[in-house]
């Protein structure tokens, strides 16, 4: 009986991730949406790559601007040459720590996490809530959070003032991988 | 009078059609086809990814949101995606055909989006391959 009992936690080590590695998403989508009255805005990211550690739980995102796609040519202009200003800043990054996350935790987990996210040259502090579903050492974090368009010092003409929300609301999906460095 | 008045109304019906064609050109134009647009610079996967990971100012000026086309070998490929030299990550607009092998030497005419700087690597979107021959 003891011998099986070993056998088996020998089994149960072998197959639960080694604490000491990252995961990887490379395809991760991040979409943010505008309402106002006039007109909804939506824009898609399906390049964001993302680094989880899962000895710690630090996370790392890293989104170009100019891969956003939007509905229409002059959206995507305005964002890139008139808010985001794409060329002098080319990327989005979030860097930040998933507060008390259990990566040995198999099916769902809500997690915060709390960090930096630097765009525009801005950095702003966020608190996001993740759902995070594990299964089998493959991770999917998905989630919803809004921000202030004024907190990354955008200004928005007074004449479009009306088409742009203030608050803009963010969504996520990332779908992590074993990461081989 | 006959005459005059169809000579106005035919102003005010030039004058339609050409507020009609700046409104869609300002509010409806189309996207960029990357396919069809010119490639404005040529170079290796290696020079591309030296070049931002040295001065990412100086190369985000030189090629962010232009056409290249880009050569290097096939280190990793996925149903839409490629990786040439471990240094330059390619989104294909269209499924990639199955023939491409890793170790292959491929071609790709791309749009640079920028340079990630977690994994070192330069990325490209809306690419399509590359004939050697052209």
């Amino acid at each position: 009986m003891i011998k099986q009992f070993f056998a088996l936690l020998l089994i149960a080590t072998a197959i639960l991730p080694d604490s000491n590695e990252k995961i990887i998403a490379r395809q991760g989508r991040v979409s943010f949406f505008s309402y106002t009255t006039v007109e909804n805005i939506q824009a898609d990211n399906n390049q964001v790559l993302s680094i989880i550690d899962l000895e710690d739980g630090t996370i790392a995102v890293s989104m170009l601007m100019n891969a956003f796609v939007f509905e229409k040519a002059l959206m995507k202009g305005h964002f890139n040459e008139s808010y985001v200003e794409s060329d002098l800043y080319p990327k989005g990054i979030f860097e930040g720590q998933i507060i008390d996350f259990d990566p040995n935790q198999q099916g769902e987990q809500i997690k915060m996490i709390d960090g930096v996210f630097t765009m525009h040259g801005v950095p702003n502090e966020l608190s996001i809530k993740t759902k995070i579903e594990n299964n089998n050492g493959t991770y999917v974090l998905t989630g919803t959070f809004e921000t202030l368009v004024e907190d990354y010092d955008i200004k928005v003409p007074p004449l479009l003032s009306k088409n742009i929300s203030d608050r803009i609301e963010v969504n996520f999906r990332f779908e992590f991988q074993p990461y081989e460095n | 009078m006959k005459k005059k008045t169809t000579i106005i109304a035919l102003v005010l019906l030039a004058g339609i059609i050409a507020a009609f064609a700046v409104y869609q050109y300002t509010f409806n134009s189309s996207h960029r086809d990357i396919a069809s647009e010119a490639v404005s610079i040529s170079i290796s996967a290696q020079s591309i990814q030296q070049e931002f990971s040295s001065n990412e100012a100086s190369a985000s000026q030189n090629y962010l949101d232009k056409v290249v086309a880009i050569t290097g070998v096939v280190s990793e490929i996925t149903n839409e995606t490629l990786i040439l030299d471990d240094q330059v990550y390619v989104v294909m607009s269209q499924p990639l055909a199955s023939q491409i092998e890793i170790g292959e030497e491929y071609a790709i005419k791309g749009r640079c989006i920028g340079y990630d700087g977690l994994l070192e690597m330069v990325k490209i979107d809306q690419a399509t391959p590359l004939n050697k021959t052209n």
